[in-house]
C-alpha cells in the first residue's frame, strides 16, 4: 500500500478542457488532477460526459473526424492535445480497457504479444516471460497457462475481460483507463476485476468510469462526479460518499436524483 | 380481448405462410429440375476420357474436354491471383481508410457500376483495348475480362465484411498504440477473414461460368495448349459451341461440361458456407 | 470463514474488529484498576482509571467514523452487516463500561476524602466486582472468537451479579439503620455497587450482540429459555 505520507504527484493534469461533438459541447471547462499510483473514478448519470473525458486522455476521439478537444491535458508534464503529439506513442503509454471484452481473433499468446511487438523487440523466451507476467498480473495465468495456443474467443466473458486487461498491462503503460470494465460481467467476475484494480494501483495510475457508483466507492481513492459535461465535485472517495460538499453530489449518491 | 382481430391475424398469418412456402417450394422445384436435367444428360459424358482427351474434331467420336478444363482452370486461376490482392486491398481501403473521402465515394460508385455492367460489355472492352491492339486472342485477355467482373465483387464483399467487424475491436487495437495499417490487417481483416474468403470463393464461382467475355478475348482452342498468349480453350465457350451443333458427340460433351461447371459452382458455394458458418459462432 | 474476493474489504473488517478489541482491552484494564482501587482504597489506582478515560472516548469516536466509512464504501450485507451493526453497539457499551469504571474511581476518591473507609462493608462487593470484571473479559473473548456458547454462559452468569447486588443492597440498608452517621458514605458505596452491576449488564449486552452476529437473532429483551431455543 502506498504510504499516505508520501507526497502525491499528478500523473495527469487537465486544465480548461472543452470537448465538441461537431457543434455540441460535450465537456465544459474541466479542471482536474489525476493522482499517480491511485485509482480515480468518474461517476454520473448517462450522458454526463465521463466516457468522453476518459477518451480524451488517450486521444481516442482523434479516430473520428468532427470530434475535437480544446484546452490542455498534461501527461507527466507534456500536453497531449498538442497537434504534434504522436498518437500511437501516446496510446502505448496510456492503455485502455473497454466495456465490451474485445479479444483479438488470435491465440491467447498472440493477443498479449501483439501490443508488445509494436514497440519492443523481445526474444522468444523474453516474450514468453512477458506473456506469463501479464496474464499473472491479470489473475488469469492459472486458468489459461495450458491453452495459450487457443483462440482468445474461447474464453468466458469474465476471462475475456481479464485477458484484455492483461493485454493492456503487457505493454507497461504508465496510465490505465477503464471504461465501464465490468458492465458486461456477472457479479463474481466483477468482484475479481475490482480486486485486480486494487492490485494494479501499486504499479499504475488508474482512471475508471463506472455507472455503478457503489463500484466507485469500493474501488477508488478519488471520485469525480460529473453532470451534463461539467465536473460538479471532485475529492477523496471517503469524503465524497460520506460528506459531499455539493448538494447535487449528495442527491445523486443517495438516489434522490431527478 | 378482441377475438375477431386475433382470428383475422391468424388467417393473414396462415395465408402469408402458405404463399412463402409455395414460393420456396417452387424455387426448390425449379432448382432440382435443373439439376436433374443436367445430371441425366451430363452423366453419360462423365468418364475418364473427358478429363484426359482434348475436344474432338467435328463429327468424330470420343474425345473429351481436357483442354477446356485446363484452359478454364488456368484463366480462372490467373484471375484469382490478380483480383484477390486488388479486390481485398481496395476493400480494406474503403472500409478502414477512406470512409468520408471523395476518392472512397468515387471508388464505391465505380465498383457498383461495374458490378451491374453486362459481362459482354466488359468482354468487348477488353477486346478493343487489348485484343485489337495486339491482333490476336489470348488467355491473358480472357483472364483480364474475368478479372474485371471478379474485382468489383471482391471489393464489395470485402468492404461489407470489414464493416461488420465491431468498432470496439478496432479501438482496442488502436488503444495499444497500433498504427492504422496494422489494425486493418492484423486485427480487422483477420476478424473478417472467413467472410472475405467467402466473398472470394463466390466471385470465383461466378466467373467460372461466364461465357460472353471469353468469346471476345480468349476465343477457343481445339487443341491442348497452355500458352496464355494465344487463344485458349475454356469450358463455357466450348459448351456454347458444342451445344448448338448437330453432332451428337459434341452435344454429349456439352452436357458433360455444363454438369462439370455446375458441380464446381455448387462445391465452391458449399465450401464457402461451411467455412463461413464455423467462424461466426463465437 | 471464506475470505471476500476483495482483500481490502477483509482488511477493513479485521482492522475495525481489532480496534474494538483494543478499546475492550483499555476498558478492561480500567475496570480491573477500579476494582483494585475499591478493594484497597488506592487513590493511585483510581487516578489511573480517570486518566485512561480520554483515550477511551477518542477511540470510540474513531471506531464509529471508520464504521461509517466502511458502510458507505462497501454496502455490506448479511453477516458483514450484522457484524458492523454489532460493533457499533458494542463500542457504545464498552465506552459506557469505561464511564462506570470512572464513576467507581471517583466514588472511591470521594470516600477516601470523607475518611474512615475501612469501616464500610466494601469487602462484600469484592465478589460482585470480580464477577463483573471477569464477565467483561469473557464477553470480549466471546466477541473475538464469535463464540455463541461462551456468549450463552455470560447471559446466565449476569444473573449472579444481579443477585449479589440485591444482597449487598440489603446489607447496606441494615448497616445504615444501625449507624446513621455512615449514611453518606454508604450511599456512595451504593452508587459504586450500582456501577458494578451495570458493568455486568454491558457485558451481557455484548454477549447478546455476539449471538446476533453469528445466528442473526436479536435476543435483547428476551427470556433466557427462549434465547437458548432461538440459538439451537
Amino acid at each position: 500500500m502506498p504510504n499516505s505520507a508520501t507526497p502525491i504527484r499528478n500523473a495527469i493534469e487537465i486544465r480548461n478542457l472543452d470537448f465538441y461533438y461537431g457543434s455540441f459541447k460535450g465537456l465544459k471547462g474541466i479542471n482536474l488532477d489525476i493522482a499517480e499510483g491511485r485509482v480515480t473514478a468518474f461517476i454520473g448519470p448517462s450522458g454526463c460526459g465521463k466516457s468522453t473525458l476518459l477518451r480524451t486522455l488517450n486521444r481516442m476521439y482523434s479516430l473520428y473526424p468532427g470530434q475535437r478537444a480544446e484546452g490542455e491535458i498534461k501527461l507527466h508534464g507534456q500536453n497531449i492535445l498538442d497537434a504534434k503529439q504522436d498518437l500511437n506513442l501516446l496510446r502505448a503509454r496510456v492503455g485502455m480497457v473497454f466495456q465490451k471484452p474485445t479479444p483479438f481473433p488470435m491465440s491467447i499468446y498472440d493477443n498479449i504479444a501483439f501490443g508488445v511487438k509494436l514497440y519492443e523487440n523481445l526474444s522468444r523466451s523474453e516474450m514468453d516471460d512477458r506473456v506469463e507476467w501479464a496474464l499473472s498480473k491479470a489473475a488469469i495465468w492459472n486458468e489459461v497457462k495450458d491453452k495459450l495456443g487457443q483462440s482468445g474467443l474461447s474464453l468466458s466473458g469474465g476471462q475475456q475481460q481479464r485477458l484484455c486487461i492483461a493485454r493492456t498491462v503487457a505493454v507497461k503503460p504508465s496510465v490505465i483507463l477503464l471504461d465501464e470494465p465490468t458492465s458486461a460481467l456477472d457479479p463474481i467476475s466483477t468482484a475479481k476485476v475490482e480486486e485486480l484494480v486494487n492490485e494494479l494501483k501499486n504499479d499504475y495510475t488508474v482512471a475508471i468510469v463506472t455507472h455503478n457508483m457503489q463500484q466507485a466507492a469500493r474501488v477508488s481513492d478519488y471520485t469525480a462526479y460529473m453532470y451534463l459535461g461539467e465536473l460538479i465535485e471532485f475529492g477523496k472517495t471517503d469524503q465524497i460518499f460520506m460528506k459531499p460538499t455539493r448538494q447535487e453530489t449528495e442527491d445523486y449518491i443517495t438516489g434522490r436524483f431527478g | 380481448m378482441n377475438l375477431n382481430l386475433y382470428k383475422r391475424r391468424q388467417l393473414i398469418n396462415r395465408i402469408g405462410l402458405t404463399l412463402s412456402l409455395s414460393a420456396m417450394a417452387l424455387g426448390l422445384f425449379v432448382l432440382l429440375w435443373i439439376l436433374f436435367v443436367l445430371f441425366s444428360n451430363g452423366i453419360a459424358a462423365l468418364d475418364w476420357a473427358m478429363f484426359t482427351q482434348s475436344t474432338p474434331a467435328p463429327g468424330s467420336e470420343g474425345g473429351g474436354l481436357a483442354n477446356a478444363i485446363v484452359g478454364s482452370l488456368m484463366m480462372v486461376g490467373f484471375t484469382a491471383l490478380v483480383s484477390t490482392p486488388i479486390g481485398i486491398l481496395a476493400g480494406v481501403y474503403l472500409a478502414e481508410y477512406g470512409d468520408q473521402s471523395k476518392t472512397a465515394s468515387l471508388t464505391r460508385f465505380v465498383t457498383d457500376i461495374m458490378l451491374s455492367a453486362p459481362s459482354i460489355v466488359l468482354g468487348l472492352f477488353v477486346y478493343a483495348v487489348l485484343v485489337a491492339q495486339v491482333k490476336h486472342f489470348s488467355g491473358w485477355a480472357g483472364s483480364l475480362a474475368l478479372a474485371l467482373i471478379a474485382i468489383p465483387v471482391v471489393v464489395r464483399t470485402t468492404e461489407n465484411m470489414l464493416r461488420l467487424v465491431p468498432g470496439s475491436l478496432r479501438e482496442a487495437a488502436f488503444a495499444l498504440g497500433a498504427p492504422r495499417w496494422k489494425v486493418a490487417t492484423f486485427v480487422t481483416l483477420r476478424a473478417a477473414q472467413s467472410g472475405v474468403i467467402t466473398g472470394l470463393l463466390l466471385a470465383l464461382a461466378r466467373i467460372s461460368g461466364e461465357t460472353a467475355p471469353l468469346l471476345f478475348t480468349a476465343l477457343n482452342n481445339q487443341f491442348f495448349s497452355t500458352n496464355m498468349n494465344a487463344p485458349m480453350a475454356n469450358l463455357p465457350v466450348v459448351i456454347f459451341q458444342f451445344a448448338m451443333s448437330p453432332y451428337d458427340n459434341w452435344v454429349r460433351l456439352a452436357w458433360g461440361g455444363a454438369l462439370l461447371i455446375t458441380l464446381t459452382v455448387l462445391v465452391l458455394n458449399i465450401v464457402a458456407r461451411v467455412f463461413f458458418r464455423d467462424k461466426t459462432q463465437h | 470463514m471464506e475470505k471476500h474476493i476483495s482483500s481490502q474489504f477483509d482488511a477493513d473488517l479485521t482492522g475495525v474488529s481489532s480496534r474494538v478489541l483494543e478499546l475492550g482491552g483499555l476498558v478492561e484494564s480500567q475496570t480491573r484498576h477500579a476494582v483494585y482501587a475499591l478493594a484497597q482504597f488506592s487513590a493511585e489506582a483510581a487516578d489511573q482509571v480517570i486518566a485512561t478515560e480520554r483515550q477511551v472516548n477518542t477511540l470510540e469516536v474513531e471506531i464509529d467514523a471508520e464504521l461509517a466509512s466502511i458502510i458507505a464504501r462497501r454496502q455490506p450485507t448479511a453477516r458483514d452487516l450484522r457484524l458492523l451493526m454489532a460493533i457499533s453497539k458494542i463500542t457504545g457499551n464498552l465506552e459506557r463500561v469505561g464511564d462506570e469504571a470512572e464513576r467507581i474511581a471517583r466514588m472511591v476518591k470521594q470516600i477516601l476524602q470523607q475518611g474512615s473507609p475501612r469501616n464500610l462493608p466494601s469487602t462484600e462487593l469484592r465478589v460482585a466486582s470480580d464477577l463483573a470484571s471477569g464477565l467483561l473479559r469473557k464477553s470480549l473473548d466471546a466477541f473475538a472468537r464469535l463464540d455463541v456458547n461462551t456468549a450463552l454462559e455470560i447471559l446466565k452468569e449476569d444473573d449472579l451479579i444481579d443477585a449479589e447486588f440485591n444482597g449487598f443492597m440489603r446489607k447496606l440498608v441494615t448497616y445504615m439503620m444501625e449507624d446513621p452517621r455512615t449514611i453518606s458514605a454508604s450511599l456512595d458505596l451504593l452508587f459504586v455497587a450500582k456501577a458494578i452491576e451495570r458493568i455486568g449488564d454491558h457485558a451481557k449486552n455484548i454477549a447478546e450482540f455476539v449471538i446476533y452476529v453469528v445466528k442473526g437473532a436479536d435476543v435483547r429483551h428476551t427470556a433466557l429459555a427462549d434465547i437458548e431455543s432461538a440459538v439451537k
